[in-house]
């Protein structure tokens, strides 16, 4: 029910919403969906990672450093998926050796190294510049350019991505990722080679960040460096613990609300960084688990106000 | 006499500042059910976490039905037809019964890396009905782990073990925490899944009560060493074994 409505909303969002706001809430979606490819790693298999950003920037840099070859963009998002993967694939071989807090600062490590690349090879990554004026074309004589056929294209590439997601959750797979999140060690005591598995993790989250990264380029129209920085690694995680981390739709609830809020205060002052911190820290004290518990808090609200209810004694109708 | 399903040989194992484990040498022939016996800081934990791959030994082999399996990680050891139940139970706490079990049983079916079906689809879910049923625990399914006593604690481990369907299953301390009720349930339960399955068990525990109830035969640890193995009428009757450990014991 709940997904039938979301899937009729963001398809008729376009005709009820003026062209202008468009930007802003395709980039809630795009943001919704990086959110969950950090949480299937940080709530569903226990890495913590502080460098997805890494992934996100791959994915915005081979849009833009593919730009001058004019690939059709369906192309070049493909590409950026897998380069997303291959490189999760290595590095994740290496630093999945460490586990705990140590790959925790190997993942910011390789974040800042990567970062750092962009002023080292600034004749291709146009450092500072970054790399402006990529285009959309035309895919099958469909004009991408215009905001409204790129809110549907956008919206078919994150629905694979979810639909991906939604299956890994529901598969044997993200059973045993969940086992190992609990619990690692013991986990190799049921047979799992622990280390694929996260690994797997791994890439899985690698490439769908590269997924998100790609369809940000191509929605900005310019690849820049802050979408290799630490920041753009923090903000899905406090997405994430704002809409409950270890569950399924949360992190994308997250992201609405994140980038909602900064947008608001945004505009109404220079300190919005000091009210963002100050939200998170009320989510964190008065809704550990997130937005996503609310409907069941409020279902025990409900409960425990009709059983005060019925315990108190009964008044004459008047 | 038939070739041992596990065959230590001179396995010494120390800790920082902890000779834990001194030239142990045993075998535990195919289908016996085998306790281990000692005082605390004897070694039992260590010697089940040398033969199930948790801790490497600094010397020795350990060998499972003639291969050698020294300082393999503890997956493969599982694999290999090993399972083993902790001392202080580990679950996995955010999961429920159910899905623990199920978790074991997938590993053990080699469905657990697919990621194209789902796991309410999985034909392994049958059997973890079966086994929750057999270790009492049905209509704890949809618990969470975290929450259950230390005894359902130690019952479901001795499922998530039976579901990974083993030649060889390590017990550590099976018993302890449970009430003098859930002791004899659980006792029952080894006795029967023991005759039943062909099991080989090795078990450690502190009550002798148990330990006499069930074990072929007992090896006796002091201080990382072997002190003795024999049947339980021998152990009974040695005058080195109760000093050092079934002195104040009622036998
Ligand atoms: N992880 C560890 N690190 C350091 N020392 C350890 C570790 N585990 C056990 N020891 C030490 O090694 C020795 C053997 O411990 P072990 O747990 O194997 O004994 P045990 O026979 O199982 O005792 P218990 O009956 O209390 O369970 C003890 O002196 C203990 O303090
Ligand atoms: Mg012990």
């Amino acid at each position: 029910m709940f997904l039938i409505a979301l899937i009729v909303l963001l398809l008729v969002v376009p005709q009820i919403l003026p062209r202008g706001q468009l930007f802003f809430w395709q980039r809630v979606l795009i943001f919704a969906v990086y959110a969950m490819s950090v949480a299937l790693l940080v709530g569903f298999t226990g890495l913590i990672s502080f460098g997805q950003a890494a992934y996100f920037g791959i994915g915005a840099y081979t849009i833009g450093l593919l730009l001058p070859l004019k690939l059709a963009a369906p192309i070049t998002v493909v590409l950026a998926i897998i380069a997303g993967a291959v490189v999760a694939l290595i590095v994740g071989a290496i630093i999945l050796r460490a586990s705990g807090l140590a790959f925790g600062m190997l993942t910011l490590a390789f974040g800042q190294a990567l970062y750092q690349l962009t002023f080292v090879f600034k004749d291709i990554t146009g450092g500072e510049n970054g790399i402006p004026g990529i285009l959309r074309g035309t895919v099958l004589g469909i004009n991408l350019g215009n905001p409204v056929t790129y809110w549907y294209f956008g919206l078919f590439w994150l629905a694979l991505g979810v639909g991906f997601l939604a299956l890994v959750h529901a598969s044997p797979f993200g059973h045993t990722l969940r086992v190992i999140r609990d619990d690692p060690k013991r986990a190799g005591f049921l047979g799992i080679p622990v280390f694929r598995y996260q690994l797997g993790s791994y890439v899985i989250a690698g490439a769908i960040g590269a997924l998100a990264g790609a369809l940000y380029a191509l929605l900005a129209g310019i690849v820049t460096q802050d979408m290799l920085y630490w920041t753009l690694s923090g903000d899905p995680l406090i997405m994430s613990l704002i809409g409950g981390l270890r569950t399924f739709w949360g992190p994308a609830a997250g992201a609405v609300l994140f980038i909602w809020v900064q947008d608001q205060l945004a505009r109404q002052t220079g300190a919005w960084i000091l009210y963002q911190g100050l939200t998170f820290l009320v989510f964190v004290l008065f809704l550990p688990e997130g937005l996503a518990s609310l409907p069941r808090r409020y279902q025990l609200w409900r409960a425990r106000r009709q059983a005060r209810a019925e315990a108190a004694p009964k008044r004459a109708p008047a | 006499m038939s070739l041992p399903l596990l065959r230590l040989a001179g396995i010494s194992k120390r800790y920082p500042g902890v000779q834990a484990l001194t030239d142990v040498s045993l075998d535990v022939p195919a289908g016996q059910l085998r306790a281990v016996i000692g005082p605390n800081g004897a070694g039992k934990s260590t010697l089940f976490g040398v033969i199930s791959g948790e801790y490497p030994p600094e010397a020795g082999v350990v060998e499972l039905d003639g291969k050698n399996i020294t300082g393999w990680p503890p997956w493969k050891c599982v694999r290999l037809g090993m399972a083993r139940a902790f001392q202080v139970a580990k679950v996995f706490p955010r999961m429920t019964v159910y899905d623990n079990v199920l978790a074991a049983v997938m590993a053990r079916d080699g469905t657990s890396w697919q990621f194209w079906r789902l796991t309410s689809r999985v034909p392994g879910r049958k059997r973890v009905d079966g086994l929750l049923a057999e270790t009492g625990l049905l209509s704890l399914a949809e618990t969470p782990a975290a929450v259950l006593s230390q005894g359902d604690r130690k019952r479901l481990e001795i499922a998530i073990a039976l579901a990974l369907e083993p030649r060889l299953l390590l017990l550590d301390e099976p018993t302890a925490g449970m009430s003098p009720e859930e002791t004899h349930a659980t006792v029952e339960l080894i006795r029967q899944l023991w005759r039943e399955r062909g099991l080989t068990v090795m078990l450690t525990e502190h009550d002798m009560g148990v330990v006499f109830a069930l074990a072929e035969e007992i090896t006796v640890l002091h201080r990382g060493r072997i002190l003795c193995t024999g049947s339980p009428e021998e152990i009974r009757g040695r005058q080195d074994v109760r000093e050092v450990y079934l002195g104040d014991i009622e036998l």
